[in-house]
């Protein structure tokens, strides 16, 4: 016999409408911002840099001097740096509406899946923070 | 399929194909961004169809036909191919979630070892010779090429009793199916191997850059124990909330060209739209056939140019 899948009462669990709802409006901003930075970005293209993409990641940075990781945004308000912020902000959607769904479990006294919860957004930021890609 | 739908289907495959190379052909070599950035969407558009009209996710078509078509180089490929994943799995996401198909219950434990599988995996995959990558991703996607022809849809329901750890962490639910006529209950079964798997399969997709929704989708489906349908649509938040974590590395390395990946993303959604329409006239065995010869294309290719026998 299964146990009941409705713990929270029949319907729609509330911790999934949340996070879709986060998901859903966060994605709707982030996917115009990134159309119109990407326009602008063509309208004013970086000179030589296409010349370089072929190269390997290491190669493109030393020829064309681009930062990378969070130093690229120092470039703001450039096109480049716009959209970068785009994919950035696109980055930070998933562990902040699993923050936003935390409460909902704490609150029932799920301990150990809120562990979870809390131990995923930790790792996403973690990585998002630039400390795991440089190497630590 | 029916015949227009074919014929509609065949001519996106070509227009995707062509636009890469029709983008050299008229720059000669002086190609102007835009120019990129146009066909980038048109191939991205065609990728987009053909994946959701096959069932497949759309990484593992992107990496191995960019890398062939475009002058970027793999590192900027898988990048974006995370990225475009990401992308993708955010904005189809709540649709799942609303109709109780995708569930967090099971999506977020997952996406907890998918999500240090794929920090792993992205570190490995920028220290591995382009040649390398090239070469086993060949391999990985004429393999995909082969199980997708020869493979029928299974589900493993069996009536074993609840596994512990899916109890805990209460990985159960329930939907409601039309083609049944009710409600479908489940829960989820041998945990402990599944998170097992998922962690694995966090690594290749970190290493070749692409969602792997063709491993989850089993893993969660056979090795679980969950219905297919749950399976298909919670592996969607497993590439949000998992592969995120590979694709900052990615981005930390500074392997991701933003003017690759928002043609692309723009590219794949679109043409996940028109797939989903052709969807409905799609008759399996015969798409099953495209995509196989789409992806044996992209597979024979990459492998040929790890090789060093054609491009590279």
């Amino acid at each position: 016999m299964l146990p009941d899948p409705f713990p929270t009462g029949p319907g729609i669990p509330p911790e999934n409408r949340r996070f879709a709802r986060v998901v859903e409006r966060g994605t709707q901003l982030v996917l115009t911002w990134l159309v119109v930075s990407h326009l602008a970005y063509l309208a004013a293209p970086p000179a030589g840099v296409a010349a370089h993409w072929q190269h390997s990641h290491g190669e493109f940075h030393a020829a064309t001097g681009l930062p990378v990781g969070w130093a690229q945004l120092a470039d703001l308000p450039a096109p480049g740096a716009l959209s970068l912020a785009g994919i950035a902000l696109l980055g930070l959607l998933p562990p902040l509406a699993l923050l936003t769904v935390l409460p909902l479990y704490w609150r029932r006294r799920e301990r150990l899946f809120s562990a979870v919860v809390v131990t995923t957004t930790v790792v996403i930021l973690l990585a998002a923070s630039g400390w795991i890609a440089s190497g630590h | 399929m029916t015949r227009s739908a074919q014929r509609w289907l065949v001519a996106i495959i070509l227009l995707g194909l062509a636009a890469p190379v029709g983008a050299q052909q008229v720059g000669g070599g002086q190609t102007p961004l835009w120019l990129w950035s146009l066909a980038l969407l048109a191939c991205c558009f065609a990728i987009g169809v053909v994946a959701v009209v096959a069932g497949i996710g759309g990484g593992v078509l992107y990496v191995p036909l960019v890398d062939a078509l475009f002058p970027f180089h793999l590192d900027f490929v898988r990048g974006a191919g995370l990225w475009i994943a990401v992308a993708g799995a955010l904005s189809s996401g709540p649709r799942l979630l609303r109709l109780n198909l995708a569930t967090l219950r099971l999506a977020v434990p997952c996406a907890l070892t998918a999500a240090l599988g794929s920090l792993l995996g992205a570190q490995l995959g920028l220290r591995i010779p382009k040649w390398l990558v090239q070469d086993l991703l060949g391999v990985l996607v004429i393999l995909i090429a082969v199980v997708m022809l020869r493979s029928k849809e299974r589900e493993a329901v069996d009536g074993r009793a609840v596994d512990p750890w899916a109890r805990r962490l209460q990985m159960l639910g329930a939907y409601h199916d039309p083609l049944v006529g009710g409600t479908v209950r489940w829960a989820a079964r041998r945990v402990r191997l599944g998170l097992l798997l998922v962690f694995g399969i966090g690594i290749l997709g970190g290493v070749f850059g692409v969602g792997a929704g063709w491993a989850k989708v089993p893993t969660l489906a056979l090795v679980m124990g969950v219905p297919l349908k749950v399976a298909t649509a919670s592996s969607v938040f497993l590439i949000s909330l998992g592969d995120v974590a590979g694709a900052w590395v990615y981005l930390h390395q500074g392997s991701v060209l933003p003017f690759m990946v928002v043609p692309s993303t723009i590219g794949l959604m679109f043409g996940a739209k028109v797939g989903a329409r052709l969807l409905e006239r799609a008759r399996p065995e015969a798409v099953r056939k495209v995509v196989f010869a789409v992806l044996l294309f992209a597979g024979a290719r990459s492998l040929l140019a790890g090789l060093g026998i054609w491009g590279g």
